[in-house]
């Protein structure tokens, strides 16, 4: 085993995590790199001492101040995420009926329109319409 | 003794005791971690109070999939780092309480290895050493190495807590404590 290697393992072995085989490579790489060892050691060192940190407590009242809060009714329980869930499945039930309308609009062919018969006459109104004046045009309108 | 899931049907069913006994055995798990996150005491004190009202509040969304601590942990560092966004949004750099000499060693500062680890107690002054190195880990790593080496939880566990896959938890490990080894030899 390479230092660069044994190296990058040494975590997992402090933790008890490297496959037998790989443990027992790196305890052989260990016992023959003084460099190895040395970081092995300096490594196992910072995890001892977190361990040994002293345990931080919360205060004796913890415990009275959040019931007490609770019991104001500054957090209720469940009441807005119920609001939320509600939301959600109204959200999701339009979603999916716009969905439905939207697909069944697409799939049906759309009514024949009549806009081709209609650019038509408005085109021979205009062609008869160029040549007249405005008044020929109210009086032929009244005829 | 109730388990954590009874104790949370009971809890929703309006016995507001259960949620009490909840809080009486998770409260100092979840202001270790907060401590050893910030280093203060008062923000401690307000993530771990903001971690038990939230969890209240959200009791409906706890679907049992994983474990309640993994939820409540989770909740933690959620906690955690919202706490540390808002120091950063004040702009007041608040001071840790952590305060120690700096030019100690190695040797001076760390824990004799082979030591056993219950009579071993650390003095205040290296434990104010450890702790000050511990902020100036990046956040994720200051917090798998609190989950970890601090509070003693599984990788498996970490992966769920912080949302991260297995191998990634290995390396950050790897990496973070390797950090702080280089933080506190300097």
């Amino acid at each position: 085993m390479k230092c660069k290697k044994c190296v990058s393992k040494l975590s997992l072995y402090i933790d008890d995590k490297l496959p037998e085989s790989e443990k027992i490579l790196l305890e052989k790489h260990l016992k023959s790199c003084k460099e190895c060892f040395k970081e092995y050691f300096l490594l196992k060192n910072v995890r001892t001492s977190l361990i040994s940190l002293n345990k931080q407590k919360a205060g004796d009242k913890f415990e009275s101040i959040i019931m007490q809060k609770i019991e104001n009714n500054l957090y209720a329980p469940s009441h807005y995420s119920t609001l939320f869930q509600t939301f959600k499945v109204s959200l999701f039930a339009a979603a999916f009926l716009f969905g439905v309308i939207a697909t069944f609009n697409f799939f049906t062919p759309s009514p024949k329109n009549n806009y081709d018969k209609y650019d038509k006459i408005a085109a021979i109104d205009n062609y008869v319409l160029k040549g007249t004046s405005a008044s020929d045009k109210i009086t032929s309108s009244l005829i | 003794m109730f388990s954590d899931i009874q104790l949370i049907k009971l809890t929703k069913d309006g016995h507001l005791n259960a949620f009490e006994s909840i809080i009486t055995k998770y409260k100092d798990k979840v202001f270790n971690i907060a401590f050893s996150f910030t280093s203060n005491y008062s923000e401690s004190d307000d993530i771990a109070q903001n971690v038990f009202l939230k969890v209240y509040s959200n009791l409906d969304s706890f679907e049992e999939k994983s474990a309640f601590s993994t939820w409540l942990y989770r909740i933690t560092v959620n906690e955690c780092y919202n706490g540390l966004k808002k120091r950063k949004k004040n702009t007041i750099s608040l001071e840790t309480e952590v305060a120690g000499k700096e030019d100690i060693s190695l040797k001076d500062v760390l824990a004799d290895p082979k030591a056993d680890l219950e009579k071993n107690s650390l003095s205040v002054e290296t434990q104010n050493i450890i702790r000050k190195a511990l902020q100036e880990l990046p956040e994720k790593y200051r917090m798998i190495v609190t989950l970890r080496d601090i509070e003693d939880i599984s990788y498996e566990e970490i992966a769920q807590i912080m949302k991260i896959s297995d191998a990634k938890v290995k390396v950050w490990l790897f990496r973070a404590r390797n950090k702080l080894k280089e933080i506190i030899k300097v």
